[in-house]
């Protein structure tokens, strides 16, 4: 396994009076290549998990193991594990300080001791993977719209060439295109460059279009791990912890309850219109088959 | 009666020209006219900079056209003695609950707003209380905002808007941030202040689900109003809205893809509700 999480448990502010379980035995193993998302409200350990991944957080007590290896028995173990596994933050945008586009994305290669023209390439492979033109390399930063900025910062992070990239809400108070963009974006570097995603979403119709697997956390704890499938079929147990399916998937169960042959497990719009569209077709062939 | 008019409002911001080294002035609001009527529950949709959050500075006096005119609650901004009444009258709720938040407890808070308008104490106490209330945020009026979720901080800030009883509330992207509960929590607020206590609701955002619950859908587009009206007539109108950058709600896509295979579907669908009763009655 690529990472592995073994009995992982992280407590906040231990022996103060705000000290406040965060993950309770967490067992987790992601494979090379994955594309996982991980879902749950506000407070359920999510942005305390992805902080484990990369060693931002040592457990208190369970190890991180990355490639076999565990991450915490060496600094310089730990170092190298913070390259191979690039963490997008919220907001990533917020870090962006150089004075042009170029150096802020050439910023992370350079720290890692890589020389100029090493960087150099790096940097231009990783603004050609987000989508920004050569002619906005030059800019500052800060000339450019919310969904380029957002897709700067995540340069950044892929210049470091990562071998696992952990995105964290990429897409909030983004506008729809923006969004798609990066979506689009990110579902392209997992097939172009094999590396594997971890995202974090609050969207489950986001999720539902790109994750193979999904991994569903409430109160410090997983309580789903499988297939988008497998996961939002439990319509029932994620709305007892906040969360929903896709809306369509709402709709193929309120188009079964009233008798029609469909199935269940569809997240997407486009699957829906498929096999409705087969379905009122065929009915309309049976002649008078009208529900 | 409208709330608040707009007509032919033109706005930029200053920057200095790095070539030129002159001081210049971005387009962002061009001669944008469109009326608010008082009541009304209206969201406005636009892409990453095409002006919305701008137009909703000027509707509260935070910015100031630069041509043309604006009329908030029946009043001129640009006559300085009128700016606090129209603050007063309409609240603005951000998107980052963490930056308009200032106390440390709840209730102090809430009551930084009235209290800045020189209201006797004995006036803030009730007015803070029945704002909580008003959220559903009573029993935290003692708690430290750090310690509340994204949707809890939302609604007090709300409350805190709400305690310098506005006529008009504008949410400028204020559930982007949030999770789906807290989203829920949020335009459950905001759609009871405007049934239960007929507040004027403006809503800005990127959630074309959340647009649907509006009266009324205006899209704001490179500093103008290009499309407005009902969020049935807006949103079956999905191509004109992908080439501005926005999307439409999934059923309303579903409905759309159904129609574009040639089934005799109608492309305002907005609700499953309204899907399920257009596919059980098909033929």
């Amino acid at each position: 396994m690529q990472l592995q999480l073994d009995g992982v448990n992280y407590v906040y502010s231990e022996g103060t009076a705000f000290e406040k379980k965060a993950l309770g035995n967490i067992n987790l193993n992601i494979g090379k290549g994955e594309f996982v998302a991980i879902i749950g409200h506000t407070g359920s350990g999510k942005s305390t998990l992805i902080q484990h991944f990369n060693g931002l957080i040592k457990p208190t007590s369970g190890k991180v193991l990355f490639e076999g290896a565990d991450i915490h028995e060496n600094k310089k173990l730990l170092k190298t594990t913070r390259q191979k596994i690039g963490l997008v933050f919220q907001y990533p945008e917020a870090q962006l300080f150089e004075i042009t586009v170029f150096k802020d994305v050439a910023f992370g290669p350079l720290n890692m001791g890589l020389s100029k023209e090493e960087a150099d390439v790096r940097t231009r492979n990783a603004l050609e993977i987000v989508g920004i033109n050569e002619c906005d390399f030059e800019k500052s930063p800060f000339e450019l719209s919310g969904g380029q900025k957002r897709r700067a910062a995540i340069a950044g992070v892929l210049a470091m060439n990562p071998e696992i990239l952990v995105l964290d809400e990429p897409t909030a108070g983004l506008d729809p295109r923006g969004r798609d963009e990066i979506l689009f974006k990110i579902k392209e570097m997992r097939d172009k460059l094999n590396i594997t995603i971890i995202l974090v979403s609050h969207s489950m119709e986001d999720v539902a279009k790109l994750a193979d697997r999904v991994i569903v956390m409430s109160d410090g704890h997983i309580v789903m791990d499988g297939t988008v499938k497998e996961v939002f079929r439990e319509v029932g147990a994620l709305s007892k912890i906040g969360l929903a399916a896709p809306k369509i998937s709402y709709l193929m169960k309120a188009l079964k309850e009233k008798g029609f042959d469909v199935p269940i497990d569809i997240y997407t719009p486009n699957e829906a219109a498929d096999i409705i569209y087969n379905l009122l077709t065929r009915q309309k062939s049976k002649s008078g088959g009208a529900k | 009666m409208d709330i608040i008019k707009i007509n032919n409002v033109g706005f930029g911001y200053s920057y200095i020209d790095e070539d030129s080294n002159k001081t210049m002035k971005t387009e962002t609001l061009k001669n944008i006219n469109l009326n608010i009527e008082t009541g009304e529950f209206v969201a406005i949709l636009g892409h990453n900079g095409s002006g919305k959050s701008t137009l909703a500075k000027i509707m509260n006096a935070l910015l100031l056209p630069d041509s043309g005119e604006a009329l908030i609650i029946g009043l001129n901004p640009s006559n300085e003695s009128n700016i606090f009444e129209i603050r007063r009258n309409v609240g603005m709720v951000f998107q980052n609950p963490d930056n308009q938040i200032i106390a440390t407890i709840v209730e102090e808070d809430v009551a930084f707003g009235p209290e800045n308008l020189s209201i006797p104490p004995d006036k803030i106490r009730p007015r803070v209380d029945s704002a909580l209330k008003n959220v559903g945020m009573e029993n935290f009026a003692l708690a430290n905002p750090a310690y509340l979720s994204g949707g809890q901080k939302q609604r007090v800030a709300i409350a805190g808007v709400l305690a310098m009883k506005p006529k008009c509330i504008i949410f400028d992207e204020s559930t982007a941030m949030l999770d789906p509960n807290g989203r829920k929590e949020v335009l459950d607020t905001a759609i009871k202040l405007n049934k239960e206590d007929k507040i004027t609701i403006i809503l800005i955002t990127h959630f074309m689900d959340e647009a649907t619950l509006a009266d009324r859908v205006i899209v704001v587009n490179d500093g103008q109003a290009v499309m407005g009206g009902p969020p049935k007539s807006i949103f079956s109108q999905i191509n004109e809205l992908k080439a501005l950058s926005l999307d439409v709600p999934q059923i309303t896509e579903l409905a759309y893809l159904l129609s574009e295979k040639g089934l005799n579907i109608n492309t305002d669908i907005l609700t499953i509700e309204e899907m399920v009763g257009a596919l059980c009655n098909y033929n």
